[in-house]
Order: structure tokens, then sequence, then C-alpha cells
């Protein structure tokens, strides 16, 4: 009898032992999906080592709540439909103790009814405002929404007297609506939108000489890194060069110079964080050097946003006190801290507010940030000279 | 438990439902702020909102000021843009909607953001009242908006939040108000349901059931405990309620047994009810005889009765009314009369009445007599009394006598004398005016009194005048002027000196007036003197006299210049008397003649204690001139510092007595005269440049006599004329030709002057006969040709070796000498023969030793 009593406590006492200790070490799961593959699998990759490396730091500094974090990213090949199939099973089956966005507006549009469904708060690095078109509750930006950048530019533009632009949309962005107050602002600035068309690859040259005839003064691209450098070849074809040739995104990143060499110099984009003034946020210099370290490579800002998103969900993690979902929501909702990309802060659909775009400009072969003046490293060269 | 339940059922229980109630009603004062509640919390959340809203606008607003691009419209545009942006951004984060309206021409709004605004709300925002709260309509939609402006830009924002949004904290607050009161009144109701269950139903029965001889059932020991508790008091307390008045009934008839005066308890009908032993030993009647039958109304002498039993009525009616003591004749059994003091009042809640009688008889006797002595005492002191107010009226008799005599020897005085008086209020009309005054006015007495000087039609610039001195002495002063009015076309000169009437608060009442008519003595001298200067044959003093015309048309100031003795306080004279101050006084000063200490007080006037001497206020001859004219004669040897003071008057027209404080606005006209070079005195700084110039506004140029000798016949009769008046005698004096011949021929080196002592001289030493050549005694005759101004020879006057001081006193000495041999030794003659002063000669003659 006395040793079944022993026996008894023994294995209670295990068992207690056993589970609390599971509790304590185990690791916080995280997971999304990104373009690792595809179209977009240059920017999510620059996304996805931005979260490694501060899945390592995080790591190394002890973890989230005494435990390890650990991220589960899947590939959705740049495919939305994949992305949605990924985050269904990864959520439905509580595969992750919390989730983040994938790469791409478009991916992170058709996951969201997902993490509404299964009620995950989840970080958005996408920035389309039509991301939040259905006022989510659980979906959070992390970079300023798109109607930002659309402003910033056609501000820019007013600022340096130009009076007439042509925009290109990219079609899939075209059908979210990107461009949606595009109007607004050039009547607020008292600029004329001649030429606002669907990028069509076979039409391109088309359209640019109908942007010519018409005076446009510049020329603004919306899409991705493709068709920038597509536009880019053709105006270079064309012979024609407009005061100011502005895409939004894609000079933002090396590839676009690395693609276009000479040609990307006068080239205007729009860009959420540049290594080139990571130190005007804390952290930021100590993250361009860790990423470079690691990677070998200068950081985009993509890879920012990345590491950014960690810092906001351990920040709210930390505020939740827990890794509760709903407190964790709460707090994400709440929260209003600087990171290093600037400042992190939602409306109450979850729509970043707080964080500001930078217009930056190649030039000589290097991007220098040209607006807004307080962090400018660089002077706007205008206009850009016929033969780069 | 006890405790508990009395505390249930009689204190709990009602307060709650008293609070329910209260609570119930109170609904109808909460409720409309209930609903106001929903509207404050709007109002607040939108004014943060609001505060928000205009410091995002003014980061933007320092941000392109720090710019230096604020005039840039490109910049600016750029920077309202982003600003717009902004407050979008805002917008969305608190989940309002907004117009923002920029001003693009004055009441011209255009909306810059207007983002999911519906068209009627649109249209109604640009109307609101700026921070203040209002619910717009629009479509099914109710809104509060709370417009502001970002005045910088002449933005006009409007948030709008819907009422919605507010609607269910109201109907929380709401809920939980009921929910509170419906508890409270669950509470009470169980409170008093338990209370009736419990409590007043078991005691009821019990007591209905021990009436009709049945057990009383209880419910529970509770019940018994209470009911018996309850019982059991009410015995203890009835016993000691009945030992309570046993007792005091007691005392109360031991009172009035032994109260020692007599006391009568008597029915509304006055039957005696209850009486003690005083009373029956004082009315002599047994107990039985008094006690409930005897109405106490016979014991009352019939001249009294109708009087008690009016009061013991009134008692009856009205308690408080009704005396309470008073006397009255008591008729004992035996018929005996007796004085009494009744003290009288209801017995409270019964009509009874409780009396004490109290026998008064040899105490009314005392007052008699008492009072008969006091009667005589007091007789004695009132005849003393009387001989005392005999003798104060036969006092006030004599001060009424004596002010009457006073009185009428003042009002004889006032009634006739010659001068005129009147006496004026405060708002200067006439209160008192006597006979000379009215002989004066040419006017009866009523058409007087009550009436101001322009009222009355006097000469319009006498009434402005006289109203403007008349309110100087409102303000204490007294004034002496001399006025020339126009009265029916006759010009009558008074010389009139007004002094307030002060009251015993020396309060400042009235102004009394002595007038005195000088026209008689102005139309014999100046009148005269206006009327003869022009008749002058001479082109020089022809000249003169247009000059001195031209002058008196206007009032500037005029500077005559010329020789000594000329005649320049002459002209000054004839020039006050045909401007039209003639009305006013003629003054002159002779500067040179006084110290300049004297000059200073003569002119401006002092305080009293001014300076050593002053020991009365003391008027200048500025004030004294007032309306009239003052010559400053010898103005060249007046002292630098009156010459400062002086050009001071000229500029303000306002004096300030030496040691007074208050400035003296005076109307005087100034008049100059001087014998030397003023001018270049002026430029050698010896006289002040600024007073000459001041001066030298009009100047008239008084030619010497041996420039007119054409007018030296005239001047001959006209001065031998005058002395001849001066000197009383019955006919004018007259010349031979010689004598004129020999005048003519002198070169009159000392002018006009001159020539009147000459004739003045010559006409005392012809002693009433004519004038001839030796009276005249002139020291040589004129060189022809000469043009004048040669002087006499000296030499044979003085010895060489003499030096000049001494030459100039024995000339003195001589002169006077001389003028004293020729009036006899009348020094006031001798005077007049040199043309001084008495005063003058009188020092000369101490200083010079000469022996009259």
């Amino acid at each position: 009898m006395w040793l079944i009593i022993r026996w008894f406590a023994i294995v209670s006492c295990w068992l207690a032992l056993g589970v609390g200790v599971g509790e304590a070490g185990q690791p916080i799961r995280i997971g999304l999906s990104a373009g690792l593959s595809g179209q977009y699998s240059v920017l999510a990759g620059m996304y996805t080592n931005g979260l490694r490396l501060w899945e390592k730091s995080v790591n190394a500094d002890g973890g989230l709540l005494g435990r390890p974090v650990k991220l589960l990213i899947q590939d959705d090949r740049s495919s939305p439909e994949r992305a949605r199939d990924i985050y269904e099973q990864m959520l439905s089956q509580e595969e992750v103790d919390l989730a983040l966005g994938p790469y791409s507006s478009v991916i992170s549009k058709v996951i969201v009814p997902v993490i509404e469904n299964y009620r995950y708060p989840t970080l958005i690095a996408g920035a389309a405002d039509s991301v939040w078109s259905n006022a989510p509750q659980y979906a959070f930006g992390m970079a300023t929404s798109e109607r930002r950048w659309i402003s910033a530019i056609l501000a820019f533009l007013a600022q340096h007297r130009i009076e007439r632009v042509g925009i290109l949309v990219n079609e899939r962005l075209f059908a979210m609506g990107v461009l949606k107050g595009a109007e607004k602002w050039a009547r607020r600035l008292d600029l004329k939108i001649l030429l606002k068309e669907r990028l069509k690859q076979q039409d391109l040259e088309k359209q640019l000489l109908r942007a010519k005839d018409l005076g446009v003064e510049a020329v603004i691209h919306w899409g991705y890194l493709v068709d920038a450098v597509l536009v880019r070849r053709s105006l270079n074809e064309l012979n024609w060069y407009p005061k100011v040739f502005v895409s939004v995104v894609a000079p933002a990143l090396d590839e676009y110079h690395r693609l276009l060499g000479p040609l990307a110099n006068y080239s205007v984009a729009v860009s959420v964080w540049e290594p080139g003034i990571a130190s005007c946020y804390p952290g930021g210099a100590r993250f361009v050097d860790a990423f470079q370290r690691e990677y070998n490579t200068i950081p985009a800002f993509h890879a920012a946003v990345g590491f950014a998103t960690g810092e906001v969900l351990a920040a709210a993690v930390k505020e939740a006190g827990s890794i509760d979902r709903e407190k964790v929501r709460k707090a994400l909702k709440d929260l209003d801290m600087v990171t290093i990309i600037g400042r992190y802060g939602v409306d109450p659909r979850g729509r970043q507010l707080r964080q500001r775009p930078l217009i930056v400009q190649w030039q000589d072969g290097a991007r220098k940030v040209v607006w807004p003046k307080d962090v400018s490293n660089g002077e706007f060269r205008f206009p850009a000279e016929h033969q780069p | 438990m006890s405790i508990l339940n009395r505390l249930s059922f009689r204190l709990t229980a009602p307060i709650i439902l008293v609070t329910v109630l209260f609570w119930a009603v109170l609904y109808f004062f909460v409720a409309a702020s209930i609903r106001e509640f929903a509207a404050e919390r709007a109002e607040a959340d939108l004014r943060s909102i609001a505060r928000e809203v205009l410091s995002t606008c003014n980061v933007h607003l320092d941000k392109i000021m720090k710019s230096g691009n604020a005039d840039d419209p490109v910049e600016l545009r750029v920077a309202q843009a982003l600003t717009l942006g902004d407050l979008e951004d805002l917008f969305l984060e608190f989940q309002l909607e907004a117009i923002v309206s920029g001003e693009l021409s004055p009441g011209k709004r255009v909306p810059l953001v207007a983002p999911g605004v519906e068209t009627g709300a649109l249209e109604q925002a640009g109307e609101l009242n700026l921070h203040q709260l209002e619910v717009l309509h629009a479509g099914q939609a109710a809104l509060y908006a709370y417009p502001f402006e970002f005045k910088p830009w002449r933005w006009h924002i409007v948030l709008l939040r819907r009422t919605d949004a507010y609607a269910g904290l109201a109907g929380d607050i709401r809920t939980l108000y009921w929910k509170t009161g419906g508890l409270l009144l669950v509470m009470a109701l169980g409170l008093i349901l338990l209370g009736n269950g419990l409590v007043r139903s078991p005691v009821n029965s019990i007591i209905e059931k021990l009436r009709v001889g049945e057990p009383p059932a209880y419910r529970g020991v509770t019940e018994f405990e209470y009911l018996s508790v309850n019982i059991a008091e009410m015995m203890q307390a009835l016993e000691d309620r009945e030992a309570r008045l046993r007792a005091s009934e007691a005392r109360y008839r031991t009172i009035f047994e032994t109260t020692g005066t007599a006391l009568v308890i008597a029915e509304q009908d006055t039957t005696i009810s209850l009486v003690n032993s005083e009373f029956l030993e004082y009315t002599g009647y047994s107990r039985e005889e008094a006690q409930g039958n005897m109405s106490w109304m016979r014991i009352i002498a019939p001249e009294d009765l109708n009087r008690v039993k009016l009061n013991h009525e009134l008692r009856q009616r009205n308690p408080d009314e009704a005396p309470r003591q008073y006397e009255f004749t008591m008729v004992d059994k035996r018929g005996g009369l007796k004085h009494v003091l009744i003290t009288a009042d209801r017995i409270p809640g019964t009509t009874q009445t409780l009396a004490s009688l109290i026998d008064i008889t040899d105490h009314k006797r005392k007052e008699l007599e008492l009072r008969l002595q006091q009667q005589a005492g007091a007789a004695e002191e009132l005849r003393g009394k009387n001989i005392e107010l005999s003798r104060e009226i036969e006092t006030r008799k004599a001060i009424a006598e004596s002010l009457r005599v006073s009185e009428e020897r003042l009002r004889a005085i006032f009634e006739n004398t010659e001068d005129s008086m009147f006496i004026k209020n405060q708002e200067l009309e006439y209160t008192h005016v006597n006979p000379a005054f009215l002989k004066l006015l040419d006017q009866d007495y009523t058409s007087v009194i009550g009436k101001t000087d322009e009222e009355l039609s006097l000469d319009s610039d006498y009434a402005t005048h006289a109203a403007k001195l008349e309110k100087r002495v409102l303000n204490g002063d007294t004034v002496g002027t001399e006025h020339t009015l126009r009265w029916k076309g006759w010009p009558v000169t008074l010389n009139v000196v007004r002094f307030p009437l002060r009251g015993s608060g020396g309060k400042v009442f009235g102004i009394c007036a002595i007038a005195r008519d000088v026209s008689d003595r102005r139309n014999s001298g100046d009148d005269a003197i206006a009327a003869n200067a022009g008749d002058y044959p001479s082109l020089p003093i022809q000249r003169t006299v247009q000059q001195v015309n031209l002058a008196a048309e206007s009032d500037t100031t005029v500077l005559f210049l010329g020789e000594s003795g000329t005649g320049k306080d002459h002209w000054a004279r004839v020039l006050h008397e045909r401007s039209h101050r003639s009305g006013g006084s003629f003054l002159s000063i002779n500067c040179a003649a006084l110290s300049p200490e004297l000059v200073e007080s003569e002119l401006f006037g002092h305080e009293a204690g001014a300076f050593t001497g002053a020991c009365t206020r003391k008027r200048g001859l500025l004030e004294l001139a007032e309306g009239g004219t003052l010559l400053l004669n010898e103005i060249g040897e007046m002292p630098l510092p009156m010459q400062a003071k002086l050009l001071t008057f000229l500029d303000t027209q306002t004096i300030m007595r030496l040691g007074g404080q208050a400035s003296i606005p005076v109307d005087v006209r100034i008049l100059a005269a001087t014998n030397r070079d003023i001018a270049s005195e002026a430029r050698h700084g010896r006289f002040r440049s600024d007073l000459f110039f001041r001066l030298d506004v009009f100047t008239i140029t008084v030619p010497p006599l041996r420039e007119r000798m054409e007018d030296l016949p005239i001047l001959v009769w006209e001065l031998l004329s005058t002395l001849g008046e001066r000197l009383g005698l019955s006919e004018p004096p007259t010349i031979d030709t010689k004598a004129i011949e020999s005048l003519m021929a002198y070169h009159w080196p000392g002018n006009v002057r001159e020539l009147g002592n000459v004739l003045e001289r010559a006409l005392i030493l012809s002693g009433s006969d004519t004038i001839g050549p030796a009276h005249l005694a002139l020291k040589e005759p004129r060189v022809a040709g000469t043009g004048g101004g040669t002087p006499a020879p000296l030499e044979s006057l003085f010895p060489e070796d003499i030096s000049f001081q001494d030459g100039i006193d024995e000339a003195k000495r001589l002169l006077i000498g001389r003028a004293l041999e020729l009036s006899g030794g009348v020094v006031k003659d001798a005077a007049a023969l040199l043309g001084m002063t008495r005063n003058s000669i009188n020092h000369h003659i101490r200083s010079l030793g000469i022996r009259k």
C-alpha cells in the first residue's frame, strides 16, 4: 500500500514539474507566410530577413516573457491564394501562438478575413488602404498607408513647381484602388493629372508618347520593380526625359540600380525607411550594422519594416503581459512607440497613422533621401538630364 | 432583536420609503440632466479633439514660418495640403466626421475636407455659432456639431459626431438610476410588510382576543416578547402619570389655600366654583354660600360692575386682549366697600377664570395723600419755572427788540443811502435792492427782484462782464470795479464794490454790492480830455491823434514813446477813453517811482502774510483795472524779474498774487510808456527783448512840444483853465500876448509838463491878474534854428570846480528852494510847481538839508 502511495506521489510531482517546465520553456510561436519565391521574392526576402534578425535579437535578450521566440515562416510563392490557405491552416489549427502578416498588400488583403475569423491580432507590413476597407478588428498596419504616399509624391512635385503629371498604375494595384486620393490631392495642390491609366506592357510606349504629347512634366509609376524597370527603359528608348520620373517603391531598392545601372539616376521613389537616415530613429544604426553583418548586404526598407514589426509585437506582448490574443490585440490598438522606422500608432481601424513616408532619388549611383527636409541627406536633382 | 425590530419598523422603513418617493420625484428634475449629460460629454470630447486639430494645424504653420517660405504661395499650398492630410488622419483616429472649409473670398467658403458628410449637414454647418455644440439633422441621422476656426488660414472647421454614439451612455445612466430606485422601493416595501406582518397585525388581534376573553395566539417568541414589553411599559407609564397628577393636584391645592391672597375660580357664566379661605374671610361669605351658588359679580360695587363684566366677557372671547390686572371697588357681605386689585386670567385649556384679589384700600388712601402733597410741591416748582420763563421771555424780547432796532437801522441805511445797493443770490438774481438802485435803473421793485442783469436788458457787455466778476465773488473774492453801462441811451458809470455774503458755516450764499454813480466825476474830467484831444493844429500831434484813434479801436498793447513831459500818460488816457474800455478803470503806475519789490506788489497784489508787513490781502493794479486799462509808465525802468512776470501775464492774461496759489484771470489792456530808447535797451540786454517785441505791437510816438509850437496857444488856454479850476479861481485866468510870445520863443526842454509848471507858477505869481512875461520867469529865450534840446547854460549857475554830484545836489537845492519861495513855503504847491509828488519833495528837502 505504501508503495502504491509513494509511486503515485512521485508520478504526480513529475507531471506537475514537467508541465510547468514545458510552459515556461516552450517558445512563443509566431507564424507568417512570405513570397520567398515568385515575383515578390526579393522584397519578401528582405522582409523576412529583417524579421529573422529581430528573432535573433530578441532571443539573445532572453526572449519574450521569459520564453524564446520562434518564427514559423512559410513560402506562399507570392500567391495570395496560397497565402490564404497557409493562414487558414495555421490559425485554424492554432499551430502558432501569434501571427504576422505576409509581404505585399495584395496578399495581405486576402489573409485579413482569415485572421479576423480566428481572431489573431496581426501586424501587416503592406500599406495599401484597401487592406482595411472592411474595418477589420485584428489587422494593424506597420508602414504608413499608401494614401500618404500619393500625397507625399504630389506635395513634393508641387513644391518643385511641377504642374502636369501622368500616372501609370500596375493593373492589380489599380484594381485595389491605390490611387483613390490622387485627384483630391492634385486638387489641393493645384496639380493637373493629365493621364491616369493602367500600365499595359504591350502598349507602354504608346501610353508614354501620349503622356508626352499631353505635356506631362512628371511621370508617376505605381507598381512593382519589374514594371518600374520597364517604364524607365521605355522612356530611354523613346528618348523622352520628363522632368521627374517617380516610381513608387521600386527605386527605393538596390535592385533597381543593379538592373538599370546609370539609367537609374534621377529616378525618384517613395520609401518607408532608408539606411542612410537609419540613425534618425533609436536603434536604427545598430540594426543596419547588425543586418550587414548578418546578411552581408545593406538592408532595404522592407527589412527594416520586418525588424520593426517584431519590435512592435514584442512591445505589445510585454504590455499585455501574456500572449493572450485579445490582450495583445488591445495592446496593439493602444500602443504608441518609436521603432527603427519611426513612430507606431494606429487609428481605430488599425491603419498606421504615425509613421511617415520618405522620398528618395538615385544620384550618381547612390540613393539619397530628398524629402522631407528635416531628415534628408541629399538635395533633389531636377530636372533630369537627357543623358544620365 | 427587539432593537433591530424597532429600528426596522419605526425608522428604516419610513426613511427608505421617503427616499424612494424622493427618488421618483427627483427623476423629473434629473431626467433633463441625464439627457444633457450625453451632450456635455459630446461637447467635452469634441472640444478636446478640436484642441488636437488646432495643435496639428499649428505644427504645420510653425514649420512653414520657420522655413521662411510663408509668403511663397506654392509652399503655403503644400503646407496646407499636408495639414489637411494630417487632419483627415485625426478624424479617422477619433472616428468622427468633419468639415474643413476655407475662405476663398470674404463670406465665400469652400469645403476642403468633408469625407462622408451628408449634404444637409454640410449646408447647415456653415451657419453654426463658433465654439457652441449644436445638433444637426441630416437625413435620418442627428449629429453633434462643434464648429471652430483656425484663424491663420481662415479655416472653418466643424467636427461632427453622431448623437447615437452617446445614446448608450445616457441609457445606461437612466437604467442605473431606476434600478437603484427600484431596489430602494423593494427594500422599503419589504420592511413595511415585515412590520405589518410581525407586529401590528398580531398585536391588534391579541388585543381583540383579550377583549372577548379568548387566549391570544402568538406566532413566535419574538412577537410575544415585543408585546409583553410594550404592555408593561404602557402600564408603568399610566401609573407614573397618575401619581404625578395626584402629587401635582395636592401641591396646587396647598398653594391655593395657603397663598395668603384671596383666590377665586369662576366659570364662564361668572358662577364661583372654587374659593380659598382668604377669599371667604375677605368677603364675609361662607364656603357654602360662595362655591357653586354665587356669581362673583355680586361682590362688585355697582359703579364698577359694567367694567368688570366687560373685562370678563372679553377674557372669554380673547384672553390676550383682556386686561390682566385692574382695580375695582368691592362690596362685602356686610355692605362694606373695599378697594381691590384683581389679577385675573383664563386657566389654559378651560373656560374658567382664576382671579386673585388684593385689598388695596390702605394703599389707595396713602396714594391719595401723597398725590395731594405732590400736587402742592409741583405748584411751587411750577411757579418758580414760570418766573424763570418770564425772565427768559423778557430777555428774548429785549434781544428781538435790539435785533429789530438794528435791522431798522440797517434797513434805514439800505433804504436811504444814496449809494445803490443790491443783493443777489447764487443764481445772480436780485433778491434785495434799495431805492437808490431802483432810481438809478429807473425801475420799480417788482420788475427787478428775481431777475438777472441779462433779464433786466441791461447793457449786454455790462451784463456779461458783471456775471464774470460775480462768479469770482461767489468763489470768495471781493471785487471793486467801475462799469459804464448804457441805460436808455445814457452812459452811466458805476463804481461797484462786490463782496460775498457768507452763512454761519462760512459758505457763500450770495453777493452784496454797493454801487456809486460816478458818471458826473468822469464826465467832468476824462470826457473832457477825450473830447478836447484832437483839436490841435500841428501836423505831428494830428498824426499822433490818428494813431491813438486807430489803437483805440483794437485791444492790442500800445507802447508810447516820447521825451519826458510830452504827455504820454495824457494820450494813454485819451486812448482809454476812446476805446470800448472807457467804461472801466484807467490806472497807471510809474515803474521808476517804486522800488523793485513794491512794483511787484503794486501790480500783482499780495496775500496776507506774503511778506513782512503784508498784514492784509491787497489786490494789485492789474486786478483793480479789471475791464479797463493799465498804463505802465516808465516801462524802461521796470526791473528785469518783473519784466518776466509781466510777459507771463501778457501771454496768459492771468495773475497770481504774491504768496498766492491760485491763478486769477483778469481782463486788462496794457499800455506802456517810456522816454528811453527801449529798442536799444533791448539790444544791449538791459530790457527783455521778448517783452519789447510783445509791447512793440503798436507804437505811438508823442512829439516834443518844440515840434508842435502851433498847438502852444491852445495848450496854454487848456492848462490855465484846468489850473484855475484846481486853484479855485472864480474866473478863468488870462494871459497877455507878450507872454504868449515869450512862451512861443522858449525851446521847452521839459515839454508840456514844463509848460504846465511855468503857467502854474505864473498863475500863482500873477495873483489872479493877467499873466505877463514877468510872471513866466523863463530861463532864456529859445535859440532860433536849433530845433530844440539845447540845455540851459549851467556855467552861470555853478562854479567850475564843483563835482558832478555836488552840482546835481546844488541844482536840486536851488530848484526846490525857488519853488518853496514861490509857493510861500507850502510844500504841496512847491511839489506841484516842480511836477513831483509831495513825498518826493519831502525826501529831497530832508536829504539836502533845505530849510522850509
